[in-house]
């Protein structure tokens, strides 16, 4: 083979290994982006993106305050009982430069961005804070809140809706408003997902194992919090689960999260940060 | 109106997303970023699609390539710490994995996204060194010089570099 056929072959295998988003996924993010960037002009407000406005209108965990996320311990096959993890929250940008002064503390992400998530090929596996319902959540449950075609069978490809779901205590799904960020690869973010009907706003910084994950071993991959007003909310971690590869490989080494969640009226009632182990 | 652009943009992505997803992959240096990248610029792209002139393809390559540059400032700002056990790695050039089925992709992985991106440009794109200069916003000296030294980084038969000499005002000893 002639080198220059040689060089042409190399980057062949490159970029072969680099999924190609749907023409149809980013059109419908292009077009949701659209629509927030009209309304907001309407209104007068200056933003770049959905997630941007959801997250400039939800009050800001302040320095010190003191602040508990619940959850079940255990794993979705074996739930255990509701654990609380209290914390206090650090000042922006203060993030921890060690895995012992992570465990220690809990921290605020400073940076929200504005990529999609990825989502596990299987779909993710939930668990109900009550500790009494365990149930998979099929690509074609997710569907209802993302994009079916999306969910099903190609994990990796960015432009995918997150794996987020707002499901009431009954184990009905609800639509709710949700904004995903983070940084780094794993803060690949969606603008807002769904539509608000009144469950109040989450807002979630990379994809989440949290403190109640590290409790309870690390093969938990979804994780979901049980929020006091009636609608829990749920993300995953791919990275404590090795059999959950293509999300891994996209979050690579980014291992800071946080999770921040609020009740209908704004008011903030969880945030967690999250390190990996 | 919408739905023509719409068509265009999916037939575009359709036929040239494998040329954008190369040109990616060749700029960053892991895959997630390039899947990151490549999606961003699509995105942006299909927002500006009705005042997109000219070349599509080499305006999706300039936007990835702000992309990048954007990536890079943003991880700067947000100051990520890692932790002290990494729990995996990503798909590096450098790593066993199927980006390095050749030693040649090693090596390529091996120069700066720089010089990659324009080695890609010249050697598969078959873009001139003029047209790779312009894409890149950069001298077409500083072109030749680039390819030059990656060429012989990457130990490539010296015909492929035979063009690559930076030209020399006439008076200047060599």
């Amino acid at each position: 083979m002639s080198p220059s056929a040689d060089l042409k072959d190399a980057f062949d295998t490159m970029g072969d290994t680099v999924t190609i988003p749907a023409a149809s996924s980013i059109i419908r993010q292009g077009r949701r982006r659209n629509r927030v960037r009209w309304a907001a002009a309407a209104a007068g407000i200056a933003v770049v993106a959905a997630a941007a406005v959801t997250v400039a209108v939800l009050p800001e965990p302040a320095p010190g305050d003191e602040i508990s996320v619940a959850g079940p311990s255990g794993t979705s096959a074996q739930p255990g009982p509701e654990v609380a993890i209290p914390g206090v929250v650090a000042p922006i940008g203060d993030v921890p430069t060690t895995l012992a002064q992570a465990k220690a503390r809990h921290v605020k992400l400073p940076k929200v961005t504005d990529k999609p998530a990825p989502v596990p090929s299987t779909g993710p596996r939930v668990t109900l804070a009550n500790g009494t319902t365990t149930a998979w959540m099929e690509p074609a449950v997710q569907g209802v809140f993302g994009d079916q075609e999306q969910n099903s069978d190609r994990p990796k490809s960015p432009g995918y809706e997150p794996p987020i779901l707002c499901i009431q205590n009954d184990g009905q799904p609800k639509n709710c408003i949700l904004a995903v960020s983070g940084n780094g690869n794993a803060g690949r973010m969606s603008d807002a997902i769904g539509q608000s009907n009144g469950w109040g706003i989450a807002v979630i910084s990379g994809p989440i194992s949290s403190a109640v994950a590290n409790s309870n071993g690390k093969d938990a991959d979804v994780r979901l919090y049980n929020l006091d007003f009636g609608y829990v909310l749920i993300t995953y971690d791919a990275q404590q689960n090795p059999s959950m590869e293509p999300p891994s490989t996209v979050f690579g080494e980014r291992n800071l999260w946080s999770i921040r969640a609020f009740s209908p009226d704004g008011q903030l009632v969880g945030y967690q940060y999250n390190h990996q182990e | 109106m919408r739905r023509e652009l719409d068509r265009e943009f999916t037939e575009f992505v359709g036929v040239s997303g494998g040329s954008l997803a190369r040109f990616a992959a060749a700029l960053m240096s892991e895959r997630a970023d390039a899947e990151d990248v490549l999606q961003s610029a699509l995105l942006k792209a299909y927002m500006n699609w009705w005042r997109v002139r000219g070349d599509p393809v080499a305006y999706v390559r300039r936007i990835i390539l702000n992309e990048r540059s954007d990536t890079f400032a943003r991880a700067h700002r947000q100051r990520e710490v890692l932790a002290e056990d990494i729990p995996e790695h990503g798909s590096n050039f450098d790593k066993p994995d199927e980006f390095n089925r050749l030693d040649l992709v090693r090596a390529l992985g091996e120069l700066d996204a720089r010089s990659r991106a324009l080695v890609y440009l010249r050697y598969y794109e078959d873009l001139d060194l003029a047209q790779c200069a312009e894409e890149m916003r950069l001298p077409l000296n500083t072109v030749k010089s680039i390819l030059h030294r990656s060429m012989r980084k990457l130990r490539l038969a010296p015909e492929l570099v035979s063009d690559l000499s930076p030209s020399r005002p006439e008076g200047v000893p060599k």
